[in-house]
């Protein structure tokens, strides 16, 4: 008798189960997805500059190593120099002084 | 104790000298600059003072505003001087204090603007005896005549104050690439293929060249200033302009030996 009146329920309940299970699989899949490829006008992607090459013999050589760093110091001080002197241009003076 | 007393004095000498040379040492260019901008401020604060004294005068012409605005005027007279001298000092020690001017071109400059100072405080001095506001202007109008010289020899000196840090930066790029033409000569002396590298230094050193070349472009615009132009600061601004183009063939070169050591390190 009992197991007449589960098979019963069973034969409703296991329609609507598979579904809940579907929709909650569906609902997974959709948060894992990104929601969008496109990238928002202003943002561009940062180019990959890694280069990969095999390094030859000079590239620990101290001599070379000198320079490289010479170089980058060098280019810092070009970047920085001061060349307008804003503060040392000729004071503005009124000097035609009438009464 | 007469045995001491020539030590004593002795001792007193030292400390005088070395308190003499201590202090000026300690006038450098941020002392003198501190000085320009304080003395600038006072100046200022005078020609408020003026404004405000001529208009009353020229409102109320009365004995009282009259000898208020020759106050006024007298004041506003020495500052000016006081200003001007403070900031020739603060020019003169910014010259002293860069490196990669020649010694020839730095002693012309500090002896023009010695000959300027010296000129203002004799200006300066003769402003505490005039008792008639004409005699006042008759002063302010030496200076008048005076200013345009200074001006140059301002606008001039701070040249010479960029091409020196130019100099010192092409020297330091020049010994980079004596450098990096050593190292590759002894690369080619390992038996290995360095054309790509010998071609590319060239073009490094041709930055130079064209470095050079615009740096004594903006000395001729600051060299062709002069005191009857009316257009000073336009020259001046000029001048920087071309004197920052030079600075940008010095980065292309320090660019193009940087890809130089790149091609170096890699087989």
């Amino acid at each position: 008798m009992f197991k007449q009146r589960f098979g019963k329920y069973l034969i409703f309940l296991l329609p609507l189960l598979i579904l809940i299970i579907f929709t909650l699989l569906l609902v997974a899949i959709k948060k894992k997805l990104p929601t969008s490829t496109t990238l928002s006008p202003g943002q561009i992607p940062t180019p990959t500059t890694t280069e990969f090459f095999l390094p030859s013999r000079w590239a620990t050589d101290a001599g070379v190593l000198q320079i490289e760093t010479g170089l980058s110091e060098l280019e810092d001080k070009l970047k920085t120099v001061d060349l307008q002197e804003v503060q040392l241009q000729p004071p503005i003076l009124d000097i035609e002084v009438q009464l | 104790m007469k045995r001491f007393l020539p030590y004593c004095l002795g001792f007193l000498v030292f400390l005088f000298f070395s308190f003499s040379v201590i202090s000026a040492q300690d006038f450098d260019f941020n002392r003198s600059f501190n000085d320009y901008i304080y003395n600038y401020n006072l100046y200022r604060s005078a020609h408020l003072e003026y404004i405000t004294a001529k208009s009353e005068f020229q409102t109320y012409n009365t004995l009282t505003s009259q000898t208020k605005a020759l106050e006024a005027t007298r004041k506003l007279l020495q500052q000016r001087d006081e200003a001007l001298k403070t900031y020739l000092t603060a020019l003169r020690m910014k010259l002293k204090e860069e490196t990669g001017i020649t010694s020839y071109k730095q002693n012309l400059y500090f002896v023009k603007l010695d000959d300027e100072v010296a000129w203002i405080s004799q200006h300066q001095s003769l402003l505490t005896s005039p008792s008639t506001i004409e005699d006042l202007l008759e002063q302010s109008e030496k200076m008048e005549n005076r200013y345009p010289i200074t001006t140059v020899i301002s606008y001039q000196t701070l040249g010479t104050i960029l091409e020196g840090k130019e100099n010192t930066l092409r020297d330091e790029v020049n010994n980079l690439v004596k450098l990096t033409e050593e190292k590759i000569n002894e690369i080619r002396a390992n038996n290995e293929d360095t054309t790509i590298v010998e071609r590319w230094l060239i073009e490094a050193k041709q930055k130079i060249t064209l470095s050079e070349q615009k740096q004594s472009q903006a000395i001729a615009v600051i060299n062709s200033i002069e005191a009857k132009d009316s257009d000073k600061a336009e020259k001046y601004d000029q001048a920087k302009l071309l004197f920052e183009e030079s600075n940008q063939y010095l980065k292309e070169a320090i660019s193009f030996l940087k890809e130089i050591i790149r091609e170096v390190k890699r087989v």
